[in-house]
């Protein structure tokens, strides 16, 4: 055999080893993982999007609201403005009836006066344009809450509308912001503001508006 | 062999030694097509355009491919729609002249050049098929008015990364070649780690790593900003996921090929050694933040962990010689940096006590135990005073009086001591350098292999070609003066005071020199165990190094 022969021949690309097919495989293996774990990421992202085009849907039912609500001929008589509130059909003094089921408890609650939020909300949930809404981490309608806790996982999902209310002339702070509850009047405008709460409870600014 | 090829010192060239691009030679009264490709295309010409050229049409490549991704989200696309049109239309005028211009000099191309028509044998081959891919889709659109379907032509677009082949193809050729016959392993190792068969793929592959590096401490700092998060929330994801993936991978092969490198033998042991190393633990902890949030993120609110992804930065450090030297300088300064360091929390402490103890009284709310009056002790002695806790008391006063003066000196001294450790250090490395130089030199003649060392060297240390030169001037010019007293016999040398002088020197030098080389402690050792040296000897010894 000569030099140049063996030359070449150490030249020859060695052949892989059992460690080497090993490796391969681990890195097969922990790319395939790192995919399938960016997937999931990725998926758990995407319900946080869902749930911030629910915040942004309820954003531009609001600005869009907040221009012709006022109207006398506004179609959604429960959240007009300049509409005096009714007082609700039960009275505020008597006593709730024991229910046995959630759903029992929803039918046994009082309805809402009119004129106020808790009536406006009702009729876009229950048969207006938000009646098919559905928060994405629950498959379940969005609740209405008054903060996002990242304690309280329960609340991922779900969407946080607050109402800020100008202080008087001259306090050390502009405006607070407080929650927008059922009782509120809308019968004049007012200020919004609507966050989520994400994947971790946490909550997400999704637009300051008018109503 | 190019390996044995031996330079005389006399006719060293310090650029080229350090490979630092000469202008090139090309002469001028080549015809225009032979002179244009010369400087343009021609890959064996040092010092012409061709890296140049490669270099700014792969990073328009790369500017394509941000351009491709941000077009692909409509709260940044839309607002700013015409510049993204605009870079379009500057990307395809830049592609259309390098294809033109490859085209027109193909003719000169050895790899076409036997070619019957060697424009045709340049139009079919693969890159420059890929380089028309690049752009003939939007001729077809803007100029012949041809209809195709706008996810299409994204699609179309997409292919213009394959530009980036052009650059990466002949790296990896030079990598195959450079480790033929070398083992799948020591091929990771080449390309994972620092080493001569490494070449430009291994200098890519740093240069991609720090691309993603650089990228992902964006998006964790843009992903704070929330008018980008709310925009971009599924492309920081998907950007962090992509991250860690390529983070693990690397990760992995590290793992693996680290057994290659000298110190790290072993198959249990070496990787061990490796996985305890600091920069391993950066990469480690790198990628971790993902996992951990991943896995636990129902049991536990891991959210902080996000911000330990700034951590990546730190695979930055990794090859970088003036961390490792001030790693070096803080772990040799250690014991008197902590000195310094317990007299500061020993003052802290005792000024505290007494701030408390005289504004209790007048100020309950302020200093109401040691741990606040900490802070203000803190707060004066840093000289950073933000105000919010103040003495009333005049010998409350009097003392922040004093201890704004100590503070001054006693903040200043462990900066001091580093900077001049750091001093110190460098040049120790550069007296280092100077002897590695100074023995590579001593025969006249310098090999590839010294070759090698002296760029490796410089690189280290960050000479440039003026410093080398300087240096190696110094070095000839001692070498010559001591060939000149060598040949002169002592008695003669001694009889001219200048020439004394100068032996005398040549003399400590060499001591010196010893000093660095030889192992301090085992020349210690050998002089107790032999008597070898008088008291007076030690003491000169000493006093050489420095030592006393």
């Amino acid at each position: 055999m000569d030099a140049s022969t063996e030359q070449d021949r150490s030249l020859e690309p060695k052949d892989l080893t059992g460690g080497d097919y090993g490796f391969i495989a681990l890195i097969v293996v922990v790319l395939i993982a790192v995919t399938l774990l960016g997937v999931h990421s990725v998926r758990v992202a995407l319900k946080t999007e869902g749930t911030k085009r629910n915040g942004e849907q309820w954003a531009a039912w609001f600005t869009k609201a907040s221009e012709t609500r006022f109207a006398p001929d506004y179609a959604i008589a429960a959240c007009a403005g300049g509409a005096k509130p009714v007082a609700a059909p039960a009275a505020a003094g008597e006593e709730a009836k024991p229910a046995d089921t959630p759903a029992a408890d929803a039918a046994a609650a009082p309805a809402p006066a009119a004129g106020t939020w808790g009536a406006c909300l009702a009729h876009l949930t229950g048969a207006g344009e938000f009646k098919d809404m559905v928060n994405p981490f629950t498959g379940k309608a969005p609740n209405f809450i008054p903060a996002c806790n990242p304690a309280d996982r329960s609340l991922v999902g779900s969407i946080v509308i607050e109402k800020s209310t100008a202080n008087p002339p001259g306090s050390a702070v502009a405006t607070v912001t407080s929650q927008l509850v059922d009782a509120d009047l809308i019968a004049e405008k007012m200020a919004l503001k609507i966050s989520v709460c994400d994947k971790g409870s946490y909550a997400v600014k999704v637009a300051e508006i008018e109503f | 062999m190019e390996d044995r090829k031996l330079i005389s010192i006399k006719e060293l060239d310090v650029r080229e030694l350090l490979e630092v691009d000469k202008p090139a030679d090309i002469p001028h009264d080549l015809p225009f097509r032979k002179w244009l490709y010369s400087w343009m295309l021609d890959p064996a010409i040092p010092g012409n355009f061709q890296r140049s050229f490669d270099k700014w049409i792969g990073l328009l490549i790369i500017a394509n491919l941000f351009s491709l991704i941000f077009e692909t989200v409509p709260g940044i696309y839309e607002p700013y729609k015409h510049w993204f049109e605009f870079f379009d239309l500057f990307s395809i005028a830049i592609f259309t002249v390098e294809y033109l211009l490859r085209f027109y000099l193909s003719a000169e191309d050895a790899a076409f050049k036997g070619k019957v028509s060697s424009r045709l044998a340049y139009v079919l081959s693969p890159f420059a098929i890929i380089d028309a891919l690049a752009i003939v889709p939007f001729y077809l659109v803007r100029v012949f008015g041809l209809s195709i379907d706008l996810h299409v032509l994204k699609a179309l677009r997409v292919l213009r990364l394959l530009k980036i082949l052009r650059i990466v193809i002949p790296a990896y050729q030079e990598f195959a070649a450079a480790n033929r016959g070398r083992t799948f392993r020591q091929k990771v190792h080449a390309l994972i780690f620092d080493s001569p068969n490494g070449g430009r793929l291994h200098e890519m592959f740093q240069l991609f790593i720090a691309g993603w590096v650089l990228i992902s401490v964006f998006s964790v700092i843009f992903e704070s900003v929330h008018g980008l998060s709310y925009l971009l929330n599924i492309e920081f994801v998907i950007l962090d996921a992509v991250a860690v993936t390529i983070f693990t991978i690397e990760y992995c092969m590290r793992m693996y090929s680290c057994v290659e490198e000298p110190g790290y033998k072993g198959t249990v042991m070496g990787r061990w050694r490796q996985f305890k190393s600091p920069s391993t633990v950066i990469d480690f902890l790198a990628i971790l933040p993902f996992f951990l949030e991943v896995f636990l993120d129902h049991l536990l609110d891991l959210r902080f962990l996000r911000v330990f992804r700034l951590t990546r930065l730190l695979k930055l450090t990794r090859g970088n010689d003036a961390t490792a030297t001030l790693v070096k300088v803080v772990s040799r300064e250690w014991p008197v940096i902590a000195a310094a360091g317990f007299i500061m929390v020993l003052l802290v402490v005792l000024t505290a006590s007494l701030g408390y103890l005289f504004e209790y009284e007048a100020q309950p709310d302020k200093f109401e135990n040691i741990p606040t009056s900490i802070y203000w002790a803190v707060i004066t002695l840093a000289s950073v005073g933000y105000g919010d806790i103040s003495p009333v008391t005049a010998p409350g006063r009097a003392m922040t009086i004093v201890l704004a003066f100590i503070g001054i000196g006693i903040f200043a001294i462990p900066a001091a001591l580093l900077s001049s450790a750091f001093s110190d250090e460098l040049h120790k490395e550069r007296e280092e350098l100077k002897n590695n130089l100074y023995k590579i030199m001593k025969d006249g003649v310098i090999d590839a292999g010294e070759v090698a060392i002296i760029r490796a060297e410089a690189k280290r240390m960050h000479l440039g070609v003026e410093e080398v030169n300087a240096l190696i001037n110094l070095i000839q010019h001692e070498l010559d003066k001591e060939a000149d007293l060598k040949s002169l016999p002592i008695s003669t040398i001694a009889q001219r005071p200048e020439l004394a002088v100068e032996h005398y020197k040549s003399l400590i030098s060499d001591i010196r020199s010893l000093a660095l080389l030889t192992d301090e402690a085992a020349f210690d050792a050998t002089v107790k165990a032999r008597d070898s040296l008088t008291a007076s000897d030690i003491a000169l010894w000493r006093q050489i190094q420095g030592k006393t």
